[in-house]
């Protein structure tokens, strides 16, 4: 296993010049279909870097839509779009065997969903079913899907972007732990004010997204990935994060007295793995070839919140899980800020 | 711009940390013993103790400074931890922390300009707080030095020479009440103690060759004074024998006497004894028909007597010789030196010493005694010699063993300092009154002994009843001889 495992070395500068030009590139075409929303913009470039799938949630109209047919229009990738509702089916998005005549031979043949896409945008992913959102377990986590005890692999790359509504609650569900635990970022939409509204007022007609170009293929998006891999992660950084996830545990050591009686479970070992591949994207982002403390206290709110289970004492107080994370990176720090042993 | 190494900063961060962790911990270990010893040392002083010896608890201020030094080593961050802060505090985007782990090549330049760019800054130290844990043991301290300190200690060898010259100042005391010394010698052995003590007080190392001298200063002394008295014994004893000789020869020329008297008052005068003698002793010598030829007394006889003219001189006077008188005198000197001989003896004389002084002693008393049978007994040879007796009344009149009816004889005496009654002294109470001692009374019986005792008898007893006996043998002859 280990052989899999990138080498020890940086990689050159131009490499990773490259590869955050190419990043920049989305980023610029993102940025001409969501105004004002640059935050919102990077966490989904680094969940693509970092082969991640995004949930957004916002109020109508943010443009979380906008944002996912945007980065379909960028990437010359294969991009499908589900609309998730009640009566949705687990074979709807996955497909299923049909019947077909071929050469007067009657044969089952497997009609792939509109999950078998390099793109798919899960609209409102919380108002379908538990049944149809399990449907998108094993395809977001295994990237293939089992039909009639048939596995079909997803093609590659395979992102699932998927968006959810805070409000209008009555007839949704919520989407299970171990569904979020598969989304590498829960990305809140946030509202915008009135500079970036009347930007938008100037820009567009009717709503209409401007005509994007596409900036890159899936062999770009391939050696964007291999750029990703090769960030190094320093050892200290690796004890950050590992720190950091455990600390999300209430009753551990590094747990802040204040979400001692406010966390009930904390994140799993697959948060670490995505806060350290965020990590990484997010280091290729920024120009650097390692990862650095500071894209893990950016990172840690979108990777973690969404993966904490709150106890009622949170709930009642009115804590949200993104602001115990945000207490929680305040008090732990990366380094010993207490070197001469005395008060900072 | 000038610091642009990472291995400068580093190490830069490191001395620094490496201070900062002594001087914390020298604080705090500082004022931890400072704490215990300052209590171990208000204990000592609540007690009156003194710290001894001294070195030995100025080396327990290495103590602090040895475990700040062992601290450095063990307390300081890693240098991975240092590394981390400076990587995060400088804003090097991890580069600093890579570089630790993989080579980073090409990427050192960016380093470099990371570091170049961004202020140099130390960690945060909160310098109150080994103050403050100093201010405890401070206040202490403070406290402990509003004590009065107890006296300086001592080496063991001090403490022995201090004890030895308060030994000497207590044999010195004694020495003095019972007059065994002169009170020069004394003055000038008391004046060096003294010295020696200050000495030792003012904390200067005293030789034992200075201490030792004391010992054999004061044993020439008691010698000196003993060949004092023995020559003293040897004059009263030629003095004896001559007046027994003058008695029986009942014509002995004057001059003879006055030469015997002479070189008696001489020897009373070196031995500064004549003090020791009442005086009304020397006023029955004046007066005396029997004026011989001018002697030159000694200046303290002189004096005594009252022989000193209105110019202060000496005058040669004549001096009357009594052999009576002379007889009364030469037995007050006896006693003067058997008490002077006592008082030596009592501070220890050698054994040898001792016994020289016992036989002259006899041998005066013996001459004394001869002196006295010659002047009464009418022959040569005594009773039982082949001499006459004279009956009943020549028996020797004992008046020892007084019964306790006899309040004059059980007088109040003052013992010296540190001496016991011997076992020959009962204990008739305790007083808390300060005793009061007639001296002409006290020189005159002695120290207490018992041969104080017969002394006295010697000295006013026996010479009186001598007389009173000579009287009635006389008139028992003259009646015997009277018609009647």
């Amino acid at each position: 296993m280990t052989e899999n495992l990138p080498s020890p070395t940086l990689l050159d500068p131009s490499d990773v010049e490259r590869g955050q030009s190419l990043l920049l590139s989305i980023k610029q075409g993102l940025s001409q279909a969501l105004i004002g929303q640059e935050r919102l913009i990077e966490l989904c470039i680094i969940a693509l870097a970092a082969r991640g799938h995004l949930l957004l949630e916002g109020l109508p109209g943010l443009g979380k839509t906008e944002l996912v047919k945007a980065m379909g229009s960028l990437l010359d990738l294969h991009f499908s779009r589900i609309q998730f509702t009640p009566d949705l089916l687990p074979g709807d998005i996955t497909g299923g065997p049909i019947l077909q005549e071929e050469a007067g031979k009657r044969s089952f043949v497997f009609q792939q969903g509109p999950l078998f896409a390099n793109l798919v945008l899960a609209d409102e992913i919380n108002r379908a079913s538990p049944k149809t959102q399990s449907a998108l377990l094993e395809a977001m986590q295994e990237q293939r899907v089992t039909v009639l005890g048939e596995s079909h692999d997803l093609p590659a790359p395979f992102f699932v972007l998927a968006t959810q509504n805070p409000i209008e609650l009555e007839g949704t569900y919520p989407l299970p732990e171990a569904q979020l635990d598969r989304f590498l970022f829960k990305v809140e939409v946030p509202g915008v004010g009135s500079d970036v509204l009347e930007a938008i007022l100037l820009q567009r007609r009717r709503g209409q997204t401007p005509t994007m170009d596409t900036v890159m293929d899936a062999a770009k998006l391939q050696e964007v990935f291999g750029l990703v891999d090769s960030i190094y992660l320093p050892e200290a950084v690796a004890r950050y994060i590992a720190r950091l996830v455990s600390a999300t545990h209430p009753g551990t050591e590094e747990t802040p007295e204040e979400l001692q009686t406010c966390l009930r479970y904390g994140a799993s070992p697959r948060a670490a793995i995505a806060l350290g591949e965020a990590g990484r994207a997010s280091a290729l982002l920024a120009g650097r070839p390692n990862v650095d403390f500071t894209d893990i206290e950016q990172l840690a709110r979108p990777v973690l919140a969404h993966r904490l289970v709150l106890d009622h004492k949170a709930r009642i107080e009115g804590r949200t899980a993104s602001q115990l994370i945000d207490i929680l990176v305040e008090r732990l720090s990366p380094v010993s800020e207490n070197l001469s042993g005395g008060r900072a | 711009m000038s610091h642009t190494n990472p291995e400068t900063e580093l190490r830069h961060l490191n001395r620094l940390l490496r201070l900062r962790v002594f001087l914390r911990t020298l604080a705090g270990s500082t004022a931890i013993l400072g704490l215990s010893m300052g209590t171990l040392l208000l204990s000592m002083r609540l007690l009156g103790l003194a710290l001894t010896p001294t070195p030995w608890w100025w080396l327990t201020l290495l103590l602090p400074l040895a475990w700040a030094l062992h601290a450095v080593h063990g307390k300081t961050p890693a240098s991975q931890q240092q590394a981390d802060w400076l990587d995060r505090n400088r804003h090097l985007g991890g580069l600093l922390v890579t570089s630790r782990e993989v080579d980073i090549g090409p990427w050192r330049r960016q380093l470099d300009t990371a570091l170049a760019k961004s202020p140099r800054q130390d960690p945060n130290w909160n310098v109150g707080r080994p103050l403050a844990a100093l201010l405890a043991p401070a206040l202490l301290w403070a406290i402990i030095l509003l004590l009065p300190a107890p006296e300086p200690a001592r080496t063991p060898w001090e403490s022995l020479q201090a004890h030895r010259l308060q030994r000497f100042e207590e044999e010195l005391v004694r020495l003095e009440d019972s007059k065994a010394l002169d009170e020069s010698e004394i003055r000038s052995l008391r004046q060096r103690i003294q010295e020696l003590k200050e000495k030792l007080e003012e904390g200067e190392s005293l030789d034992w060759e200075e201490v030792d001298s004391l010992d054999r200063r004061l044993e020439q002394s008691k010698h000196d004074r003993l060949v004092k008295v023995q020559e003293l014994l040897d004059a009263a004893k030629r003095m004896v024998e001559s007046l027994g000789l003058s008695e029986q020869m009942d014509a002995l020329p004057p001059d003879q006497q006055a030469q015997a008297m002479q070189a008696l008052l001489e020897k009373m005068e070196e031995s500064e004894l004549l003090a020791e003698i009442p005086k009304e002793s020397f006023e029955s010598l004046q007066g005396n028909p029997l004026d011989s030829t001018a002697l030159q007394l000694p200046p303290g006889l002189a004096e005594a007597l009252g022989r000193i003219d209105a110019a202060g001189r000496n005058q040669p006077v004549g001096l009357p010789v009594d052999p009576k008188a002379l007889a009364a005198l030469a037995e007050e000197l006896g006693g003067a030196c058997e008490q002077a001989a006592q008082a030596l003896a009592a501070e220890g004389l050698p054994a040898a010493d001792l016994a020289d002084l016992d036989r002259l002693l006899e041998d005066y008393k013996a001459c004394l005694s001869e002196g006295k049978g010659k002047s009464s007994a009418t022959g040569t040879a005594g009773v039982g010699k082949g001499g006459l007796t004279e009956g009943p009344g020549h028996t020797r009149l004992l008046y020892d063993n007084e019964t306790e009816g006899d309040r004059k004889a059980l007088s109040i005496h003052r013992l010296p300092k540190g001496r016991k009654p011997s076992a020959q002294w009962q204990s008739l109470g305790v007083s808390r009154g300060a005793p009061e001692i007639d001296p002409l009374r006290s020189t005159a019986t002695g120290s207490g002994s018992a041969g104080g005792t017969k002394a006295s008898y010697r000295r006013r007893l026996s010479p009186h009843h001598r007389e009173v006996v000579r009287r009635y043998f006389s008139e028992t002859r003259a009646k015997q001889s009277r018609p009647k």
